[in-house]
Order: structure tokens, then C-alpha cells, then sequence
């Protein structure tokens, strides 16, 4: 969506894709105009420049992009070897974003941060997204009470201390998922989609789903509740006869 | 004979390639054709494996032994994290199992190959403006670079089959002999090339890229002609042996019985 908007010079990740919806075609146009450009990874040097920071160090070895262009294009990517065996490896420049933004379930007043148990695994990168820059913002889906939080201190992914800023915005990964709380939003994805066909379609897109609704409550209500509720809260099935 | 599907025959003939006490990595694809090559067929091939007596284990994702026979009718993000399985482990010590040498087979696809098993998947064309800029590299080039040996999925066509891939997102043999030794990158290489004509490998001594077996009913000259660069070939080239009726049987009545793994139905 940034990209869409024109918002993004740089795309640094390992993957921008719709998923089963396709190629996502903001990106395409962008980058193939040669507008947008982009930083390639693989997942796991996509997951050390967080590491690196979060650790405390500069840069983390990592033997996975050597000989690939992924190090032609990438200069923080830089081949190395080690001084105690001999091996290379390419040396994963750690990266310090100004700001880092994930969204988690809750969050009490004071900025604690906490995740459903579902989540722990499969989200355990944003922890090195978060620990890794400047001034964090956590949007939630929910505020509870320090009382919850202190009695379930095991939930918390980021005390307080970690956390610049905390939004609370239910719904707030609408139309993407929020795993445990609701799923995809498939019709308004393939709205999405089918609107990032081209810039035009895009910025009408963009005046109605963002600039025209005066904030979050505003997209929300602009989403209605059937589309809210049943959309993200029903598994979908979609058949191969309603993809193609 | 039997009747069987292009991705019945080939998910029988990587099934074969798995081995006992043996671990492999299955990353999610996209929809349609991609998903059922790239996760469709290593998914039936491993509960194949399983009903030979295989103990190979799965790991997809972040989650280890999942149960592919009941596998979620929608691969939505929270139908796979309630997927039954053994373990769920955090995404960086799923992927540190590349790094440390762990995994015996990843299992690749991509949008183009070259003779030496070089796979792209980022971008068609040159990478500063590209004709088609693809998903990125997902992890390819962690299997591709650590696994103990890699098998490829991917549909054979004349602009996927190229002489050298637009760009190097997953290494193969790189440049050609002796290139991953120089490197000292910990994993085999590519092992196997599974298309929808024919089965391939790589001579030992080039690297490079050699016809196996051909399917049933497909050429010598239908593989050439889908094919932009010179395969080696085999003095008598053998047709991929079709998968029995005790196969076909399981997949379509105890493994795939909606055919969402093989039809790419399952989003």
C-alpha cells in the first residue's frame, strides 16, 4: 500500500507477494518502472539485520547468500571469513530503523505488550523487528487492565520499558489477518487487489479507504460490520472455481 | 494401466528420493499450479513415504509433523497455526536449521532454472528495471545453499529452462564444477529437477544438467524444445515408471482425498 501510494523509495524483505491472490502489483509496477528500489533477501538474512541489532552487534555471519546475487545488489551483504576455522561467510549488516511498527493483541495503559500464546512462534521475529529500533509503536487489538497483564506476566512479549508508543486499533491488520483474533478479509483483498490493478484505480482506492475517512473508526465503519465480523471471522473456502 | 495425474507421477517419483530418519523443509507456495509443486508434492510425497515405512520428518514452516492427511481445506495463516503437530518452534530456530546444517532436503521451485540449478525467483529481465519483478527470496537460498540435498519442483517451459537465470536468487552448482566448494557452503546442492515432461539430475563431473526418465508418452524432442539450454543425455533414456494402483489408491482415498494438495485447491 505504500508502494502504492508513492510513499516508499526503498523496499528492503524477503517477500512481497498477495499470497494466494498472486504477484502483488503495486510492487510490480513500481519496481519494474524502476521508481521503487529494492534490498533482497532470504528469510533468514531478512530476520539477522533485526538479530544483529537486537543483539548488541554490527553484523551476524550467515552463509546463505554466498554466490547468489542476492550480495550483487545487497551492499549489506559483505563476504567474510572466519578468523578461528577459515569458513566464509557473508557478514549481515545489522540495521537500526528510526521507527518500528507491529501490531500485537494487547496492551494495558502503561505500554506493556502482550500476545496470544498461538502467536508466540510464528510471530517471534517482530520481538527482533522491535528490539532492534529507535522508537517502537505497537498497535493493539485490545486494552486491558494492568491487573490481566500482572497476573499473566508470561504473555507479555515487550515491558513497558521497550515501547515508545502504544494505538489501539481493533481490527488494526484489517484486511490482512490477525492470527488467534480473526482471519483475512478476502473480499475486501481482492478489492484491494483487483483496485492495484493501476495508479488510477489505486487513488481512488486510497480516497475512499484512507484519506476519506477521518481515522481508524472511520475506516472501520467505511468496512461495516458485516464485512468486519463475517469476513474475518468465518474460515474461508474458497474453491478453485472462485480463484481462477 | 493406470490413470494417473502429472502430479500423481510426480509426487510418487520424489516420494522415492526421501529416506529414513531423513528431514525436510516445505515452505508455502502461492495458489494454483505453484502451490501444488512447490507444496502439493512434497506433501503427498512424504505420506507416501510414511505408508513405506519412511520415517522422514516434515517440517513446514515453523511447525514440525503436521498432519498431512488432514490438512486445513484453507491455507489461511490461523487455519495453519491450528494445524495438529508436534512441535511449533520459534521462525528464526526454524530457519537456523538450514544454517546448521539440519536439513537433508529442501524442497525448490522457482520461476526460472539454468543448467546448473541456479533458480530465480525475484526477478525476469535486469534487476534495476526488471520485465517482471517477482515475490523475492522467500527462503530458497537457504535450502539451496544448506540443505544436504535439494529437490526441484518446477513446470517445464522454454522461458523457465534458460541458459542462465536473470537472477541468482538460490544457488545451484553457480558457475559450474567446484564453484559451492569454493565457497564452502555446507549443503549438497541440487539433487533432483522434477517437471511435468521428464526427471533430471546433474552429471557429477559438469554439474550440469541431465535427462533421468521421461514420462510416459512425452519426447525426446518435446523435452528439447521446452528446454532454452543443451541437456545431457543418457544413451537410452529410460520413462519414469507410472505409480502403481496401491499409490494411486492411498493418495486419492487416504492422503489427497479432496485433491486439495495436487489440484492446488486448497485456498
Amino acid at each position: 500500500m505504500l508502494v502504492g501510494a508513492g510513499v516508499a523509495r526503498v523496499v528492503e524483505t524477503s517477500y512481497v507477494g498477495m499470497g494466494a491472490l498472486g504477484l502483488a502489483k503495486n510492487m510490480r509496477r513500481e519496481v519494474e518502472s524502476g521508481r521503487v528500489k529494492t534490498v533482497d533477501h532470504s528469510e533468514s538474512t531478512a530476520i539477522d539485520i533485526f538479530r544483529a541489532t537486537a543483539l548488541g552487534v554490527d553484523f551476524l555471519p550467515n552463509g546463505t547468500p554466498l554466490g547468489t546475487d542476492l550480495m550483487t545488489y545487497n551492499d549489506g551483504l559483505v563476504e567474510i571469513t572466519s578468523p578461528f576455522t577459515g569458513r566464509k561467510f557473508a557478514a549481515v549488516r545489522g540495521v537500526k530503523p528510526d521507527f518500528a511498527l507491529i501490531h500485537a493483541h494487547s496492551a494495558d495503559k502503561h505500554g506493556n505488550i502482550q500476545l496470544d500464546i498461538s502467536n508466540w512462534m510464528d510471530n517471534s521475529v517482530d520481538l527482533y523487528i522491535a528490539r532492534a529500533a529507535e522508537h517502537l509503536i505497537v498497535s493493539v487489538e485490545q486494552i486491558v487492565s494492568t491487573e490481566y497483564v500482572r497476573s499473566h506476566p508470561m504473555q507479555t512479549i515487550l515491558p513497558r520499558q521497550f515501547v515508545d508508543s502504544v494505538v489501539h486499533a481493533p481490527f488494526g491488520a484489517h484486511p490482512c489477518c490477525c492470527d488467534s483474533r480473526y482471519g483475512y478479509d478476502q473480499d475486501e483483498l481482492r478489492r484491494y487487489y483487483a483496485a492495484s490493478s493501476n495508479p488510477s484505480d489505486f487513488d481512488n482506492y486510497l480516497q475512499e479507504m484512507v484519506f476519506g475517512v477521518k481515522d481508524h473508526w472511520g475506516y472501520l465503519d467505511r468496512i461495516g460490520v458485516y464485512g468486519l465480523i463475517t469476513n474475518s471471522t468465518v474460515t474461508s473456502t474458497l474453491s478453485e472455481r472462485e480463484y481462477s | 494401466m493406470s490413470v494417473f495425474t502429472i502430479e500423481e507421477l510426480i509426487a510418487v517419483s520424489v516420494s522415492k528420493e526421501l529416506k529414513d530418519g531423513e528431514l525436510g523443509f516445505i515452505g508455502l507456495g502461492t495458489g494454483g499450479r505453484s502451490f501444488s509443486f512447490a507444496v502439493g508434492v512434497p506433501s503427498i510425497a512424504i505420506a507416501l513415504a510414511h505408508r513405506r515405512g519412511i520415517d522422514f520428518t516434515a517440517q513446514y514452516g515453523v511447525a514440525f509433523e503436521p498432519d498431512i492427511e488432514n490438512a486445513p481445506h484453507c491455507f489461511d495463516d490461523r487455519n495453519l497455526l491450528k494445524w495438529s503437530a508436534t512441535a511449533q518452534i520459534p521462525v528464526e530456530m526454524a530457519l537456523d536449521g538450514f544454517k546448521r546444517g539440519l536439513m537433508d532436503i529442501g524442497f525448490l521451485s522457482g520461476a526460472q532454472i539454468d543448467r546448473y540449478g541456479n533458480i530465480n525467483s525475484i526477478a525476469i529481465g535486469p534487476y534495476e528495471k526488471p520485465k517482471v519483478r517477482l515475490v523475492g527470496g522467500i527462503a530458497l537460498p537457504d535450502h539451496a545453499a544448506n540443505a544436504g540435498r535439494t529437490l526441484i519442483m518446477i513446470p517445464h517451459a522454454k522461458r523457465s529452462f534458460v541458459e542462465k537465470v536473470d537472477y541468482r536468487t538460490a544457488m545451484g552448482f553457480g558457475d559450474g564444477p567446484g564453484h559451492r566448494e569454493r565457497l564452502g557452503l555446507i549443503g549438497g546442492g541440487p539433487s533432483k529437477v522434477f517437471t511435468d515432461l521428464a526427471i533430471l539430475d546433474f552429471e557429477p563431473k559438469s554439474r550440469s544438467m541431465r535427462v533421468v526418465s521421461l514420462h510416459p508418452g512425452v519426447t525426446r524432442e518435446q523435452v528439447e524444445s521446452e528446454t532454452g539450454f543443451e541437456l545431457i543425455w543418457p544413451d537410452k533414456v529410460p520413462t519414469t515408471i507410472e505409480p502403481t494402483e496401491q499409490e494411486l489408491d492411498w493418495i486419492h482415498n487416504e492422503i489427497d482425498r479432496d485433491g486439495a494438495f495436487l489440484n492446488g485447491r486448497i485456498f
